[in-house]
């Protein structure tokens, strides 16, 4: 029986002996009992040279109070579990480790002394303050980049600004040659025209035609640069009012040159009502101008309620689109028909800035039969 | 006389200066078109300094015609002077523009102009201002500025009501 007892008490010790954590005992006045190799290879000191010595050996001088409340607790027969702190080795190096002690009670149950296992965190120390580190560079690199985005986005904007206005003065100040051109070739035309003759006559003519040709395309680019910077107030738009009211103001949108109906009841939208105006009155001036020869125009309005948005339909009798021209008809200067109908190519980009400006969406199918339903789509009155 | 004050341009392209008396001329206004190039002749010309104080030479217009981008103070700047200005603060102003930049509509509107126009580009509608000028601000308009004893009843009643606040 002993034998075994013996045997296992053996095997016990070599495990304390042999484990890589410090295992230490001490008494309850602090005086170290054994060492264990793990404790030798941490703090450097054979057990010749620490056993009986006091346990404050191991405590850096700032630290001695930590001893104090250590036996307090001991006493009381508490654990200290994973208790993080530093000791200091013989060299003098100062040690991060992680300490169990618990006390060690006889067989009545008095506390007689304690044991420490000591296991040496330097590297998981190390470990965490690389991640603290790794951690900040990176919040300081994020920092940095989004500094560096707000700059070149401030510059981005400055940089489009810039344009806008240069492309707005521009576009101004072409009009004056431009009224210059045209008039004095009409001055020729009335004052001279017999001597010119009528050959003559239909060249100037045309000059003159191109001259008005090129304030229009001055004119939309205007109006598209102005759309483009102009902040805009989205707030709720009465669309059959507002409808209704573009119609009036032109001849050409009235019967007896088109016929325009607006199919009640037209849903309220979010938008901006200049905006809509313009757009609504590209999209009927070009309804009514592209249509074959002696048909006259007529064109269908109504709207959709659809999942994310209101969307109104302009349902024409023209010419049609073809499929190709389709993707980039609201691109600036496309033509999607020939000479033949004049016009310059802006006015459905018009639209799409109108309606982006808006946070909508603008798009067109062929018709049933013939012609085109163009459509924009605007975000609904929130009830 | 309402014949004898001219009607004021304020305009510095040479071109335009043509083009609109070419149009008064053949819309028949009888009233001499005087011009001035730019901002600060403008106010000059119309507060009467230096070589514009000769009124005989140089006489207070009947109405301005004022182009917005001018060098040396532009329209919005003459429009301003004038409206601040005593005693001449009621002449009627045409602005003109190359562009109807709302903007510049609104603000000219704010500091008290008459009229904002898009220049006309072709004579025809040259023409047809020129005629609207001349019938309506020249004839059917009656000017101020004519009558001295009526301007100094104006004064007086202004005075009054200032005082009375």
């Amino acid at each position: 029986m002993s034998g075994d007892q013996d045997q296992s008490r053996a095997l016990l010790a070599a495990i304390v002996q042999n484990s890589d954590d410090a295992i230490i005992s001490k008494n309850l006045d602090g005086i170290i009992n054994t060492w264990n190799e793990g404790a030798e290879r941490i703090f450097g000191y054979t057990p010749d040279e620490i056993v009986g010595k006091p346990i404050t050996t191991l405590i850096p001088p700032e630290l001695q109070e930590q001893e104090v409340e250590i036996l307090a607790r001991l006493r009381r027969g508490e654990r200290l579990v994973h208790f993080e702190t530093i000791r200091v080795s013989k060299d003098g190096r100062q040690i991060p480790v992680s300490l169990t002690i618990s006390p060690i009670k006889d067989n009545q149950g008095r506390v007689i002394g304690a044991s420490k296992i000591a296991r040496d965190i330097t590297e998981r120390k190390l470990a965490e303050k690389n991640l603290a580190d790794a951690r900040e560079q990176l919040g300081s690199y994020a920092m940095n980049l989004e500094r560096m985005i707000q700059e070149r986005t401030q510059t981005l904007k400055k940089t489009v600004d810039e344009l806008e206005a240069f492309s707005y003065s521009l576009s101004h100040d072409m009009r004056a040659p431009l009224r210059s051109i045209q008039s004095f070739v009409e001055i020729v035309l009335g004052d001279c025209g017999e001597k010119i003759g009528t050959e003559g006559t239909i060249l100037l003519q045309r000059a003159i035609n191109a001259a008005q040709r090129m304030d229009v395309l001055i004119s939309d680019l205007l109006t598209f640069t102005r759309l483009s910077r102009a902040p805009v107030t989205i707030k709720l738009v009465d669309m059959e009012k507002l409808i209704r009211g573009i119609i009036r103001e032109r001849a050409e949108f009235q019967e007896p040159h088109a016929d325009i109906k607006l199919e009640p009841p037209l849903a309220p939208v979010q938008g901006n009502e200049t905006s809509l105006t313009q757009c609504i009155t590209n999209l009927l001036d070009n309804a009514v101008k592209f249509v074959a020869p002696g048909v006259a125009p007529r064109v269908r309005i109504y709207s959709e309620r659809r999942d994310d948005g209101v969307r109104v339909w302009f349902e024409d009798n023209g010419i049609g689109i073809d499929a190709d021209a389709r993707p980039r008809l609201f691109q600036m200067f496309q033509r999607a028909h020939s000479e033949s109908y004049p016009g310059t190519g802006i006015g459905l980009a018009i639209v799409r800035k109108a309606v982006e400006r808006m946070n909508g969406e603008v798009g067109v199918e062929p018709g049933k039969g013939q012609g085109s339903r163009f459509w924009f789509e605007l975000p609904p009155v929130s009830s | 006389m309402k014949t004898e004050r001219c009607v004021l341009m304020a305009e510095d392209d040479p071109n335009d200066v043509f083009l609109m008396e070419r149009a008064f001329s053949e819309a028949g206004v009888r009233n001499p078109l005087c011009r001035v190039c730019d901002g600060q002749e403008a106010i000059e010309y119309l507060g009467g300094e230096g070589k514009f104080s000769a009124r005989d030479k140089f006489p207070f217009p009947a109405v301005l015609l004022l182009d917005l981008k001018m060098p040396r103070k532009n329209g919005m700047d003459v429009l301003r002077w004038l409206r601040g200005t005593e005693g001449l603060r009621c002449l009627p102003v045409v602005m003109f523009s190359s562009s109807a930049h709302p903007s510049d509509i609104e603000e000219a509107y704010q500091l008290g102009v008459n009229a904002f126009v898009v220049k006309p580009a072709g004579i025809a509608q040259r023409l047809e201002f020129a005629r609207i000028v001349k019938s309506f601000w020249l004839a059917f308009n009656e000017l101020p500025l004519i009558s001295a004893e009526g301007l100094a009843a104006a004064l007086k009643a202004a005075q009054h009501h200032e005082a009375a606040k």
